[in-house]
């Protein structure tokens, strides 16, 4: 008898140590730091819009009407092989489509003759207007950044060249004045060599109806803006945070709606850090929002059971080495 | 020993086998890490978004990819004797957290910071590792010739077999689907650094708060950058170059 339980226990312990050690997931805890850290700069106003807000439901473009978009980019496709960059891509469920006319005559030291930016600007315009691309309420497209790519290559191991490849374009939304904040509603157009169109990225859905306004009981009043601010804030760091900022927005995060939020800029000193770090986040406007925005958008199960800690103890190379 | 003694081994090693098997195992013929800053919850969110995508193998070009590494971050995954078990025993590494120039903060609270101008060589030419590519997700991290007249020379100790560094040249808005937009460029077998511009370009986040010293409102830019070799910037997942030599051009491309 003493024997069988001695392996018994023996078989146990094995099984508990192994069970430690598989299951060895998640050591670290971000630690929430204290609302009473938290602090609204002593001239900081909430700015409100005065106008009427709205909640918009947003209809994705039909497959048809995505598939159109294949002809900004049917006649280069039998050179992809050559070039890699050659592509399109759409999806019906993000209103998404992406295309690439082809970049390898942009490579290395290739110096193409761009426009300049506000003919680009006016290029990037009139394509939109003839491929198609142009959302149906144009009048909410709103140019946004007037950019573009450059490279640089070292000359002789010593002098960098710099070259301007492409100008780019981003156009937001704005509805009634009021900018889109937030990943979706965007449309980008590379333009280069003799002003030629070289790429686009068209992520716009379309707003279906007029949208219902939000009533003034169905907004969060300032203060429980405020105190919101304040606990998501405490809840992502520990050291002090001074809010510079806070503006009421629409947002799109590429979900089924536009709806309103408070945009809020933030300064965060944490413990031992040189500089602070400026931060960027959001809360729904609405007491009941139709969707969760930016932060409060769930970290999945797994993210969370699959992270483990690692090791100080060398252990033998694992590389492959493989090129 | 008598049967009942018997079902109960059998059961503990029934349950032993169990555990094995619901473990995650990531082995595969080209290998992605992933490592998360141990500080706001985002970045874990940003890390996860990437590497989910190659949960199970996938076939691109003639390779095979699928995350093997899945790590809260420490100094020790980037430096010392330790960082070619972590880092440079990978292909591709995914890093997300806060960052300036050269930098990257692996923790915030004690501040842990790795600076990628005194980190060890990554890849196959000094000490005969792994990694060709990585992307550093935070603020600032990847410096180039705006931040630098002579940008290539701070990256040239790293670099030793590395193909590419992506990033952010300016200050960078995460917590957006740029993750899952970069993984899904790079399984369509786009190129790597165009894989990367463009998920930025098609996922950045404009905010209208920003306001800058000259009292100019700007949305964060999220500037995209990437340091490469010419001979590597057609590099994509299914199929790349080989290892540059050091006494290769670097190139740099950026947004502006």
């Amino acid at each position: 008898m003493k024997t069988r339980y001695k392996i018994l226990f023996a078989v146990l312990v094995c099984f508990g140590v192994f069970s430690i050690s598989m299951f060895n997931t998640q050591y670290f805890q971000p630690t929430q730091g204290e609302v009473a850290n938290v602090t609204f700069a002593e001239d900081l106003k909430v700015e409100f819009q005065d106008k009427p807000l709205k909640l918009f439901q947003l209809q994705p473009p039909n497959k048809e009407e995505l598939n159109r978009h294949r002809g900004l980019v049917a006649k280069y496709l039998p050179n992809a092989k050559q070039d890699p960059s050659i592509m399109f891509k759409m999806d019906a469920r993000s209103g998404l489509v992406v295309f690439n006319r082809g970049m390898e005559k942009y490579n290395g030291e290739y110096r193409p003759n761009l426009p300049e930016p506000k003919e680009a600007a006016d290029i990037a315009m009139n394509f939109l207007k003839e491929s198609g691309m142009m959302p149906k309420d144009e009048e909410q497209l709103k140019l946004i950044h007037n950019g573009g790519l450059r490279a640089a290559y070292v000359e002789g191991g010593k002098r960098s060249v710099t070259v301007d490849k492409l100008r780019t374009l981003t156009y937001g939304r704005q509805i009634d004045g009021i900018p889109v904040t937030g990943e979706g509603s965007k449309i980008v157009i590379n333009v280069g060599d003799n002003g030629e169109i070289v790429s686009g990225i068209l992520k716009w859905k379309h707003i279906a109806g007029e949208g219902k306004t939000i009533s003034p009981r169905e907004l969060k009043s300032e203060s429980r803006a405020r105190a919101e601010i304040k606990e998501l804030i405490a809840k992502e760091f520990k050291g002090k945070a001074e809010i510079k900022a806070v503006q009421q927005l629409y947002y799109n995060g590429n979900g089924r709606f536009i709806q309103p939020v408070f945009a809020f800029e933030a300064m965060i000193y944490t413990e031992g850090a040189k500089q602070p770090i400026p931060y960027y986040g959001m809360i729904p406007a609405m007491n009941q929002p139709a969707e969760l925005v930016g932060i409060q958008r769930n970290l999945s199960k797994e993210a969370q059971e699959y992270i483990k800690q690692g090791s100080t103890k060398q252990l033998p190379k694992q590389s492959d080495n493989q090129d | 020993m008598s049967k009942h003694f018997i079902r109960i081994l059998g059961c503990l090693l029934c349950l032993t086998m169990v555990a094995s098997s619901t473990a995650p195992s990531y082995s595969g013929s080209r290998e992605i890490g992933g490592y998360v800053a141990q500080a706001e919850s985002r970045f874990q969110r940003n890390v996860w978004n990437f590497i989910k995508e190659f949960r199970s193998p996938q076939s691109i070009g003639s390779h095979s990819w699928k995350y093997d590494q899945y790590y809260w971050a420490r100094d020790f995954l980037f430096e010392g004797g330790t960082h070619d078990n972590y880092v440079d025993a990978q292909d591709l590494v995914f890093i997300s957290g806060h960052g300036n120039s050269y930098i990257w903060q692996s923790v915030q609270s004690p501040s842990e910071i790795i600076d990628f101008r005194n980190v060890p060589g990554y890849g196959d030419i000094s000490n005969g590792d792994d990694l060709e590519f990585l992307i550093i997700e935070s603020c600032s991290t990847v410096a180039t010739a705006p931040e630098a007249s002579n940008w290539w020379t701070p990256w040239k100790t790293m670099f030793q077999g590395m193909h590419q560094l992506l990033g952010f040249r300016t200050l960078s808005y995460s917590d957006n689907g740029i993750p899952n937009a970069f993984a899904k460029n790079l399984k369509n077998n786009q190129k790597i650094w165009e894989a990367w511009f463009d998920a930025v370009n098609t996922e950045r986040t404009w905010s209208y708060t920003h306001t800058e010293s000259s009292g100019e409102v700007v949305p964060y830019p999220g500037y995209a950058s990437g340091i490469m070799y010419t001979s590597t910037a057609n590099d994509r997942l299914g199929s790349y170059a080989a290892d540059p030599s050091p006494s290769q051009g670097f190139w740099t491309v950026w947004q502006h």
